[in-house]
């Protein structure tokens, strides 16, 4: 893997004449947590989902762990996504879900198997694991969710919104876990909300403002840098800069 | 090799996709469980009917007499594109939670499984009686070596008609998803399309469509499927030359097919579809309604036309017994006037289908709603009559037109067209009255796939059959008695004239659908009423 885990250069989208995301720059170091902020509607998804392959962009590159995603057959095995809404059949139980997915990328079965086991109990998911995900609450579909995109140990991981309806033990132990993930050199996208969550784990943050990345730091410095001298917090810097263009530190 | 898929994995998810049909299936209702069932029972009881005369015909086939030898693979070619190019459309070409497959194995493979899992669905149905048929060939021209080469045939010509359908429909499900045009008037299209459909059948022309694309299929090498068949049967009018050239061809077909497959199914995946300019509109507004109805009606009646005018699909259903007016039409058609059943027939089915638009679930069609809608204070009277108000205000007009029209234009009298345009003026708001009170007591939440992307709540079937068999019992004596033949009868047996017998027939219909609606109305104001959510 290289030093850079995604790399964007002017990375643009338009949807005929609507530009959803206008030449953004990225560079996030392999193993930190880049947590990637922005009001609704703001393009952080398609950003998302052009880093995962899923949109073409219109103009630009990017690269994730080294492959330019273009190439979409050889991005895909790098990373572990988990969008906005887990990808899950709901007619199967969670320990079938993850069996397959399993199967699908390639992980012994031995291996498959304690992994799954693992992250289930890690999850407080072991119980219910033979359970139809039908009959789940939105709390344990998205902490399915969460164990899909990892288990297959990616180089990348992009996580929209991972804490969306988990209660705060659950959320506590997706925190833990993307810190246990980047301590062993995977890098974590993450998008969310939650803004204690991204001061807690972000190396950097990136704010998305209307198409364009209107300020990017280290937390504790965009602190600073949003009013110089006085205790501020993440909040005030996401409201600062997103209150408009003027308003971006 | 690029572009071809990985078959582990392709396998495994097609493996997947029937497990998954399998259970949805399974938590389907018992009425479901029951069409399905009638359905495999319906083909299994062909299958031996089929292979008798495959076995009656073969020799005939073997003598190169038959033209069957050519029509059966031309036949089954045409067919198996055509139903596949349609089901990629809906359903087979796209699969649940794509983002996810996408995220994890390369676009091929979930390609290589949708086509495995397609092709079991779409072949299913037709293709094991086929195979069971070609024991009858080997009987019929008692060569054993008959069960190998036909099974062949008919797996060949099978899955490489199925894997030209497949990119077909794909190329279509891409050039829709790519018109803004398709895209915002998608429901008035796909309206039109079933009409074009109806309209086909109704006259009779679609063999006039389908006639010279089998032809064109029976003088090409499709026809040769027949020769792979009958090869290993000596005597046959079968080619060695033949019979391999369409072997290889369809190996050499269905690799296209794949790669063709996997080629499009990767644009209309990742290129950017079209979407209609996102309108802002403000259509709910009040008006004159209000005074008529009182507010709280009126509202749900605009509410139930907005709903119905940006999601017509969910009305799909009152078109169904549609089907059922082909013998009067046709019979008019054929006989190039009106004739004295239509009129009375499509009054009675402008009535029904009235009542059916809008007041056949009254509580399920409220949806996520239904709490908001319960706990609002709107009174249960209130809602019902906004149903039947948007129901009949839409029926009303349309069943008139057509007692009149056709009432004129046909050899009725003109007391029973009078008696005709009562019904229609009446019967439209009766039925919206019964649909209300029938469907309240069969309420319906759960919504059903209309198609892969495409959810919507529907009546029950138990609403549908009971609303359906207590209107035609009432409203249909006040129709059925207009019927020249119906008063003819009548009219003797009682010692009274035909005008007479119209004239009762219809005061006694309306009765007994006004008693019906009386009952019914009440019913549905109490469900809405003492609605909770345990039920």
């Amino acid at each position: 893997m290289t030093d850079r885990a995604i790399e964007a250069r002017a990375l643009t989208k338009r949807y005929g004449d609507t530009t959803a995301i206008e030449r953004i720059d990225l560079a996030v170091p392999s193993g930190s947590v880049y947590g990637f902020l922005g009001p609704n509607g703001a393009g952080k998804t398609t950003t998302m989902r052009m880093l995962t392959t899923l949109v073409e962009p219109t103009s630009g590159t990017a690269t994730v762990a080294g492959v330019e995603v273009t190439d979409r057959a050889s991005v895909v095995p790098n990373i572990g996504y988990l969008p906005e809404e887990p990808p899950l059949h709901a007619e199967l139980t969670a320990r079938e879900q993850l069996r397959y997915i399993a199967g699908l990328r390639d992980i012994p079965d031995p291996r498959a198997e304690q992994r799954i086991t693992d992250l289930l109990e890690r999850f407080s998911l072991g119980d219910d694991a033979d359970r139809r995900i039908s009959t789940y609450s939105k709390g344990m579909k998205q902490k399915t969710g969460i164990i899909q995109a990892m288990l297959h140990d990616p180089d990348v991981l992009f996580l929209d919104e991972p804490t969306s309806g988990l209660d705060p033990r659950a959320a506590r132990t997706v925190r833990d876990t993307i810190a246990d993930l980047t301590a062993g050199d995977a890098t974590v996208f993450l998008s969310t909300h939650i803004l204690p969550v991204v001061d807690d784990l972000a190396d950097t943050v990136g704010v998305l403002y209307d198409g364009s990345l209107v300020t990017e730091g280290p937390p504790d410095a965009l602190k600073q840098r949003a009013e110089a001298g006085d205790e501020r917090t993440l909040e005030d810097v996401f409201l600062t800069v997103t209150g408009g263009i003027d308003g971006a530190a | 090799m690029p572009g071809v898929p990985n078959t582990h994995h392709a396998a495994r998810i097609a493996a997947t996709q029937l497990r998954i049909g399998w259970r949805k299936l399974r938590g389907k209702s018992v009425t479901h469980h029951f069409a399905v069932g009638l359905a495999v029972v319906a083909v299994t009881a062909m299958t031996p009917g089929i292979t008798w005369v495959v076995y009656a015909n073969a020799q005939s086939v073997v003598d190169g007499a038959s033209a069957i030898g050519t029509l059966v693979p031309a036949g089954i070619g045409v067919v198996t594109v055509v139903m596949t190019a349609y089901l990629t459309v809906l359903q087979i070409g796209d699969i649940d939670v794509r983002d996810g497959y996408l995220t994890t194995v390369p676009a091929r493979d979930v390609v290589g499984g949708l086509l495995a899992a397609g092709y079991v669905r779409v072949a299913g149905m037709f293709v094991p009686p086929l195979l069971v048929a070609s024991v009858g060939l080997a009987g019929g021209v008692g060569r054993p070596l008959a069960l190998l080469s036909a099974p062949i045939a008919v797996l060949a010509l099978t899955t490489t008609a199925y894997l030209v359908g497949f990119p077909i429909g794909m190329v279509i499900a891409y050039a829709l998803g790519q018109s803004a045009f398709v895209d915002r008037y998608k429901g008035a299209l796909g309206a039109g399309a079933f009409v074009a459909y109806l309209a086909l059948l109704l006259t009779d022309s679609l063999w006039t469509v389908a006639g010279p694309v089998i032809e064109a299929a029976r003088a090409s090498p499709v026809a040769w499927y027949t020769d792979l068949a009958l090869i290993t049967v000596p005597g046959a009018d079968a080619s060695a030359l033949r019979a391999g050239a369409v072997l290889a061809g369809s190996v050499g077909v269905a690799a296209l097919g794949v790669l063709a497959s996997v080629r499009v199914s990767e644009r209309r995946w990742y290129d950017d579809g079209a979407h209609a300019d996102i309108r802002t509109t403000d259509s709910a507004r009040g008006g004159r309604l209000d005074g008529v109805l009182g507010r709280p009606a009126a509202w749900v009646a605009r509410k139930s036309w907005l709903r119905a005018r940006r999601a017509p699909i969910k009305l799909l259903y009152v078109i169904y017994p549609v089907f059922v007016l082909f013998g009067p039409i046709q019979n008019s058609i054929a006989a190039g006037r009106v004739t004295a059943t239509l009129p009375a027939t499509l009054t009675l089915y402008a009535a029904w289908a009235t009542g059916a638009l809008f007041a056949l679930n009254p509580l399920g069609d409220e949806g996520a709603v239904l709490p908001v809608t319960a706990t609002s204070g709107v009174a249960g009277r209130e809602v019902v009559a906004g149903l039947v108000a948007a129901s009949a205000l839409v029926g009303t007009p349309v069943s008139i037109v057509l007692a009149v029209v056709l009432g004129v234009l046909s050899p009725l009298s003109s007391v029973a067209v009078a008696c005709l345009a009562v019904g229609g003026v009446v019967l439209p708001a009766l039925a919206a009255t019964v649909a209300a009170g029938v469907g309240a007591s069969f309420p319906k939440y759960e919504a059903t796939s209309m198609t892969r992307s495409r959810e919507v709540v529907v009546p029950s079937l138990w609403s549908f059959g009971v609303y359906t068999i207590v209107f035609l019992l009432s409203a249909g004596i006040a129709t059925g008695a207009q019927s020249p033949a119906v008063g003819s009868v009548l009219g003797s047996v009682l010692g009274v004239s035909t005008a007479v017998v119209h004239v009762a027939g219809l005061a006694v219909g309306l009765a007994v659908a006004g008693a019906c609606a009386v009952v019914a109305g009440r019913n549905a104001v109490r469900a809405f009423d003492g609605y909770t959510a345990d039920g």
